[in-house]
């Protein structure tokens, strides 16, 4: 699993949902977490962070610059190439996962979901990291 | 595949209500009536204080789903999704009663277009005020209202439903 200490962003145009987000990753034992209300925000935090993000939990629907093409511009990118990245999202057509697996997504999250769902899909990711 | 049956949207919209709740809020909610006229909704839920609509749109079928909070059950849907005490609907903490529609409608939309409709993904508005009615429109097609209880309160989703227009050659 990541460990405690990990910088997460977590990405959703919805505040309400970033406070979920932010509650379940607390209850599963993190406590470094930044926000972002869409991709373009969120890639101005990627570059700015300082320590820098370890772990990148985006919603797919979001204004100006969804989570797929953050996804598509972080690995694109020679700094955050293994950058771990997980897409939350309400999406789920088969369509939409393969589009996001061929994308280079470390895993797929889809709402609704629980604190165990979580917890075992960054565990999943972690895994794909350190192999 | 054959034509695709429209009695399995409301079924899934209903499964998705029951798992939405249970999965994201642990909360128990049942729909319990469903009826074409919204004079027959129970009288003592009428007025909602949190909409939340999107359009449903594909080839075949366009139409709205929406979902009708009173304050009650809207406060203690967002207490249970943030673990923090709420007062009142805000403009910027009503998202989630979009957010709660998006759930519904979405996951619902990957068992239903299984079956051979195309709806595309959508993105709820939401409106706040007090004593907010949900309505059919005057239109031809149809309107379901689930009227639901959970242990977090009642509340209002509505399903209405019609052909989508034939497009004219140019």
């Amino acid at each position: 699993m990541f460990p405690a200490n990990t910088r997460i962003l977590i990405l959703d145009d919805m505040s309400t949902m970033r406070k979920v987000v932010t509650k379940t990753l607390k209850e599963i034992g993190f406590a470094d977490i930044q926000e972002a209300a869409d991709g373009n925000l969120g890639w101005d935090v990627l570059q700015a962070s300082n320590p820098p993000v370890q772990l990148v939990i985006s919603d797919w629907n979001m204004p100006n610059c969804s989570g797929l093409d953050l996804l598509k511009r972080v690995r694109a990118d020679a700094r955050y190439k293994k950058l771990p990245f997980v897409l939350l999202t309400a999406e789920a057509e088969a369509s939409q996962v393969k589009e996001a697996l061929l994308s280079g997504v470390s895993n797929y999250i889809v709402k609704p979901f629980t604190a165990d769902v979580i917890k075992m899909k960054l565990e999943q990711a972690h895994k794909k990291v350190a192999a | 595949m054959g034509k695709p049956d429209i009695k399995v949207i409301p079924k899934y919209i209903e499964k998705s209500i029951v798992d939405t709740f249970q999965i994201q809020l642990k909360s128990q909610a049942k729909v319990v009536s469903l009826t074409m006229d919204p004079g027959l909704v129970s009288t003592k839920r009428k007025a909602y204080d949190c909409l939340s609509t999107l359009t449903m749109h594909s080839t075949s079928l366009i139409g709205q789903l929406s979902i009708a909070l009173p304050k009650p059950t809207f406060i203690n849907i967002l207490e249970r999704m943030i673990g923090e005490r709420v007062e009142e609907v805000t403009s910027e903490n009503s998202d989630a009663c979009g957010e709660i529609l998006n759930i519904v409608f979405s996951s619902s939309r990957r068992n239903i277009n299984e079956t051979g409709f195309d709806f595309h993904l959508a993105i709820p508005s939401t409106i706040i005020g007090q004593n907010l009615t949900l309505a059919k429109a005057n239109l031809s097609g149809y309107a379901l209202f689930f009227e639901c209880q959970s242990d977090l309160g009642d509340f209002l989703v509505m399903l209405s439903l019609r052909q989508a227009p034939v497009a004219s050659a140019a």
